[in-house]
């Protein structure tokens, strides 16, 4: 499936900004299913300092600071990307659960070094006794990997209510658990921390997710919106795994990662500080345009 | 601790000394007598004796309060010292000795350096599985930005301290590393100073190895870390500021060092440098010694809620346009976990046995390690795994049953994040004590610093000693006493210290140090704050005076009462007449006017503000202006103070005027003894604005709609702007308006005059930094003209003429200073003061990120 996608965001100032430091984390690169055939960046006003880097985890990163004074900044990312289906998880067999993640802690599975850094605690996700017991009914005593997440990912889709007034982005994921809600962030986390309090490596997905309208109804331009989810290390026969708490669902030619990380800290699609500004209004805009099809843009 | 000395005169200081069974005695060998390197010392302590000690030690601890004084944070109401006390006696170490441990110390400093160049770069250790990757991935302070940071050749670790304790076997292990900017070289300083200044003759005659060399390697290691080739690239001492607990350290070593000291907000990054921002404009920095955790340097790209961090820092680290010192990372081999794995780790990275052992460590995330551990739970100490920040062991034996199980279920629970350690019985050294001297248990920091080839050790030390052996162990500031760390030579030493020596010459310079913003920003405050406590004790003393007078309701209560319901002192009901009969008596609620500090212009409200942001600035003005400033807010803390009764107007007016004798001499050595730099200018423009605002409060108070001008209450005017004096002089005992207004506004002789203000005023703004492209005044510069104008024309017959029952001009132009001295106050701010502000974040996420519900699938 080949997608353009356009992620704008706009900062409206009551005031002028005299200095913004910024890092931006919005450019998909070709990596596993995902092949990107061009990316553009494009910031207003013109940035006085911009570099461009790989971080840590093998993701695109904008460095960009601004220093003349301005009303307005305007961040405008647009990518052409093909996704490939995701391998057929249906009627594969994988390991038990626990011989995964004895497989990691005893450093006995092939890359456990590259798996090491989304096994432990991380800024936003604490382990700890409350996940693990959530975690146990589904993750019984020799239950394939695949099967026991597959219904871990199902209950939170159930027990956890979408709410986007639940929560915003500093919701801790413990309060986001306590209170049984929130958006595909918290889901992601809370789905995490399950998965690491079992001591099983899981990372944090940030990306796209193409949005099909109803039917006999045009796609709405720009109405799409940023997306989270989860993918854990099933063994060495699938590897990494996308599940997507928020719609109960494996991921497949659907979704567009962007960047991988341990939480949403390490992935935050645009994040910086600046001086001045008084009242600031933010616009955000994304379009996930399938190109395959033959959806009208232009409407 | 205080020691109080009572008469006691045993013939020898060490004549009652007794060690104790089962330790180690750094003073006497297993023979009983003095251990040779301390023969010295013991001749000249004898040849002192008691008397003469305990005098000279009292005299050391009034000097370090004044040091504490000078340096430490300043804390309302609060008394913040050192975490010890310094004593008398210092700890002896042979050379040989401690040449023999620091080289073996110091092959740890470099494996520890080794280890972090793994960790950020290869991760062979990881790799081959000698160290397990909970000792990067799952630290709690890991941030992944670490990676690709250093550049080749540079050094993480320019310094390290490391915690000692000597078994009784005479054996030193190491306790622990401190890696991210090490606690107590600041003392190892001011110990010594003070130690050497006690024992003059002893110091001499022991031959100990001088502290200089070391600090003087650690300024030429940071200039190395420089990157370019500047010819003089500019270092900063980078605090964490007043309220940190190492501001002490940060200051004291920065005067030591000769480097500027700055906080966070004093440094900004430009055009991807790190500029400090001075009233001159930007300056390049190329070194910062880091004296606060590498989570909080940057809020772009580490903790996004530090509020002292440099937004961008990362960034520029990563082009390598800066250096920091210690490296961001650092942290991560202080972890106690880290201390099981050690052996291997030399023997994998270096190919040779670690010198050094450190203390017995059992990792619970290893299962021999967790059973280690539950089988020996009551012979061990339990620590995190990784070092956060101070957090003290916990030593199982004497913990409560219920505590103790928690604990344990804590620790199955998660394994990673705790270690076992054995405990070391410290050895003992004579500390003075009333009666002579007794042996408490010693742990002693040592510090290193990088050279080419390694690290050199510090020829001294930070000791803290205790009576309790277990005390030691909980944090760098625990024990109640300190000692300085003597180590002797065999042979006489050489002289050396940083200070330029006199016999070098010095050339004349007429400017000071750079001038960060925020220093002028606190100088202007400090300005504005003393001026605005000195005319309300000036007010509140005359107002008592009114209400202790003969006269029960003269013609100057109203006004003056008016003057303090405007600075929101008193319930404006007061001033009308007649309402005034339902309200507490005015005697009752003036008290408050002066103590109670919920009310922002109560006199000690302005004093307590006037305080804080002297302490910001100590370093910039004189001991003496620090100390009227202390003085008053002494004077003033008396009745916050809740074991006495309520003060009567007798008591008041006795701390109001020493209160006022108090400001009057801060503003005396402001004028008298500071030399006439920009910092100068700044504290006296606050005073400027200040008094201009408050004088332009008081006339509208007394004359704007009261149009019968008693004569007492022009006199009340008068002395409350103090110039009375001068109005009897000119004019004898008749008083009258026009010429009191021409005192108060338009004589610009008088000091105490809005005129006076404003001129000076004018002379300030003329001489600050300007842009010199820019032709034309700049906008504070037009609005100090055009009062100063309006002031020059008005004349002060109108102004005393009655219209309506009110005197309209006289009320335009007050009216006038009322709008715009504020703005004027704004003008100067936001052009010189504040170069920044609060940095913001980008709220971003919260609206952009609701996730997305799949719709049809």
């Amino acid at each position: 499936m080949e997608y353009k996608i356009t992620h704008s965001t706009t900062y409206d100032y009551s005031q002028p900004v005299s200095v913004c430091h910024n890092v931006v984390m919005l450019s998909p690169q070709t990596f596993g299913l995902v092949t990107c055939h061009s990316h553009r960046l494009i910031i207003r006003p013109t940035p006085s300092i911009s570099s461009t880097r790989l971080d840590f985890f093998g993701n695109v990163v904008h460095a960009f600071s601004i220093e003349e004074n301005h009303r307005q900044l305007s961040i405008t990312a647009t990518s052409r990307v093909s996704v490939s289906p995701a391998t057929d998880v249906e009627g594969v067999t994988t390991s038990p659960w626990k011989v995964v993640a004895d497989g990691v802690a005893q450093q006995a599975i092939g890359d456990w070094l590259d798996l090491a850094p989304f096994a432990y605690d991380s800024p936003r996700i604490r382990c700890g006794n409350r996940y693990l017991e959530y975690a146990a009914e589904s993750f019984v005593k020799d239950r394939p990997i695949l099967e026991a997440a597959r219904e871990l990912n199902h209950r939170i889709f159930t027990d956890f209510k979408y709410d986007k007034d639940a929560t915003d982005v500093h919701t801790t994921t413990a309060e986001a658990f306590r209170m049984r809600k929130g958006v595909c962030q918290d889901f992601a986390h809370i789905l995490i921390a399950c998965l690491r309090s079992l001591a099983l490596p899981a990372r944090y997905v940030s990306g796209y997710l193409r949005t099909i309208p109803p039917v006999g109804r045009p796609r709405f331009i720009g109405a799409d919106q940023s997306h989270a989810w989860v993918a854990l290390y099933c063994g060495p026969e699938l590897g990494w795994v996308d599940f997507d708490p928020t719609n109960d669902c494996i991921c497949s030619a659907d979704h567009i990662p962007v960047a991988l990380g341990r939480d949403y800290s390490d992935v935050v699609p645009l994040k910086g500080v600046f001086l001045g500004g008084g009242e600031h209004r933010l616009s955000v805009s994304v379009d996930v345009a399938p190109q395959a099809d033959s959806i009208p843009t232009d409407y | 601790m205080n020691l109080p000395f009572r008469e006691a005169e045993p013939p020898k200081m060490f004549g009652g000394y007794s060690p104790r069974e089962g330790f180690y005695d750094e003073f006497l060998g297993p023979d009983g007598k003095p251990r040779a390197h301390w023969n010295s010392l013991v001749t000249q302590l004898d040849r002192i004796g008691n008397v003469e000690l305990r005098h000279r030690w009292e005299q050391a601890q009034a000097q370090i309060n004044r040091d504490g004084f000078t340096f430490n944070p300043y804390v309302a109401d609060g008394i913040v010292s050192r975490p010890w006390t310094l004593d008398a006696i210092p700890l002896v170490i042979g050379h040989k000795e401690w040449t023999d441990l620091t080289d073996r110390l110091a092959q740890r400093a470099l494996l520890m350096e080794h280890v972090l160049q793994d960790l950020f770069g290869p991760q062979r250790l990881l790799r081959e599985k000698i160290l397990p990757p909970a000792l990067l991935f799952g630290h709690p302070a890991y941030f992944p930005t670490y990676h690709g940071l250093q550049r080749a050749g540079k050094r993480y670790l320019m310094y390290h301290g490391m915690d000692l304790a000597r078994a009784p076997n005479g054996q030193w292990w190491v306790t622990g590393d401190r890696t991210r900017s090490s606690f107590g070289l600041g003392y190892v300083l001011e110990n010594r100073l003070i130690t050497s200044r006690m024992l003059p003759s002893a110091f001499r005659e022991s031959r100990v190895l001088r502290l200089a060399p070391f600090f003087k390697q650690f300024k030429q290691e940071l200039l190395k870390l420089a990157p370019g080739s500047r010819e003089n690239p500019r270092v900063v001492v980078w605090t964490r500021g007043p309220d940190s607990r190492t501001y002490f350290e940060d200051s004291y070593l920065a005067r030591y060092l000769g480097y500027t000291l700055v906080e966070g907000g004093d440094l900004a990054v430009r055009e991807n440098k790190v500029m400090l921002k001075t009233l001159g404009g930007l300056l390049p920095v190329e070194v910062l010694l880091r004296r606060l955790d590498e989570d909080d340097c940057d809020p772009v790209e580490l903790r996004p809620d530090s509020l002292v961090g440099i937004s961008s820092l990362v960034e520029v680290l990563r082009s390598g346009r800066v250096s920091v010192a210690n490296s961001l990372g650092s942290r991560l081999v202080e972890s106690p976990l880290l201390l099981a794995f050690l052996p291997q780790v030399c023997r994998f990275l270096l190919g040779e046995d670690l010198k050094a052992p450190s203390v017995s460590t059992w990792w619970c995330g290893q299962p021999e390690g967790l059973a280690h551990v539950r089988a020996n739970f009551d012979n061990l100490m339990i620590r995190p795994a990784y070092r956060i920040g101070d957090e003290p062991p916990v030593h199982t034996a004497n913990l409560p049953k219920p505590e103790r199980q928690k604990l344990l279920s804590d620790i199955l629970a998660s394994p990673n994040k705790y270690v076992g350690q054995e405990m070391i019985d410290r050895s003992m050294a004579p500390v003075l004590t009333t009666s002579g001297t007794a042996a408490w248990h010693v742990a002693l920091r040592a510090f290193f610093v990088s050279r080419d080839d390694g690290y050199t050790a510090l020829s001294g030390g930070l000791a803290r000693l205790s009576p309790q052996p277990r005390t030691l162990d909980f944090t760098m500031t625990a024990g109640e006493l300190s000692q300085d760390v003597w180590i002797v030579a065999d042979v006489p030493v050489e002289e050396e210290t940083l200070l330029t020596p006199s016999s070098i010459l010095m050339n004349p310079r007429r400017s000071g140090s750079e001038l960060p913003s925020r220093v002028a920003d606190d100088l202007f405050w400090l300005g504005r704050y003393t001026e605005r406590a000195e005319q309300m004790a000036r007010l509140l003393r005359i107002v008592f005076e009114s209400l202790a007078s003969e006269s029960v309701n003269g013609p100057e209560r109203r006004p003056l009462l008016r003057v303090l319901a405007e600075q929101g002192q008193i319930d404006p009901d007061y001033v009308v007449a007649g309402l005034g009969l339902s309200l507490p008596e005015i005697a009752d609620v003036l008290p408050a006017a002066v103590f109670d500090t919920s009310r922002p212009r109560a006199l000690r409200s302005s004093i307590l503000n006037a305080a804080r942001v002297a302490a910001k600035v100590r370093d910039r003005i004189s001991l003496d202006m620090w100390r009227t400033i202390d003085r008053a807010d002494s004077h003033t803390s008396h009745w916050n103070h809740s074991d006495n009764t309520d003060p009567d107007t007798l008591d008041i007016m006795n701390v109001l005027d020493a209160v006022l004798a108090d400001l009057v001499c801060f503003a005396g050595l402001a004028a008298e003894s500071m030399t006439r730099t920009l910092g100068w200018r700044f504290l006296d423009l606050g005073r400027r604005i200040e008094r201009s605002w408050q004088t332009t409060i008081l006339l509208r108070s007394f004359f704007v709609d009261i149009v019968q001008t008693e004569p007492m209450a022009i006199e009340a005017a008068l002395r409350v702007s103090d110039s009375l004096m001068t109005y009897r002089n000119r004019y004898l005992s008749t008083l009258q308006l026009p010429v009191s207004l021409d005192l108060l506004i338009t004589d610009e002789t008088n000091p105490r005059s809005i005129g006076h203000q404003l001129e000076r005023i004018q002379g300030h703004l003329d001489a600050m930094p300007r842009d010199e492209h820019r032709a034309g005044l700049n906008p504070e510069q037009r609005l100090a003209l055009s009062l100063q104008h309006a002031v020059r024309l008005a004349d002060v017959f109108e102004l005393s003429a009655v219209q309506d029952n009110r005197r309209d001009q006289l009320d335009r132009l007050l009216r006038r200073l009322v709008d715009t001295l504020p703005k004027l106050s704004d003008a100067v701010s936001s052009r010189f003061l504040i170069h920044a502000g609060l940095p913001r974040h980008y709220g971003s996420s919260a609206e952009s990120l609701p996730g997305n519900k799949h719709f049809g699938s």
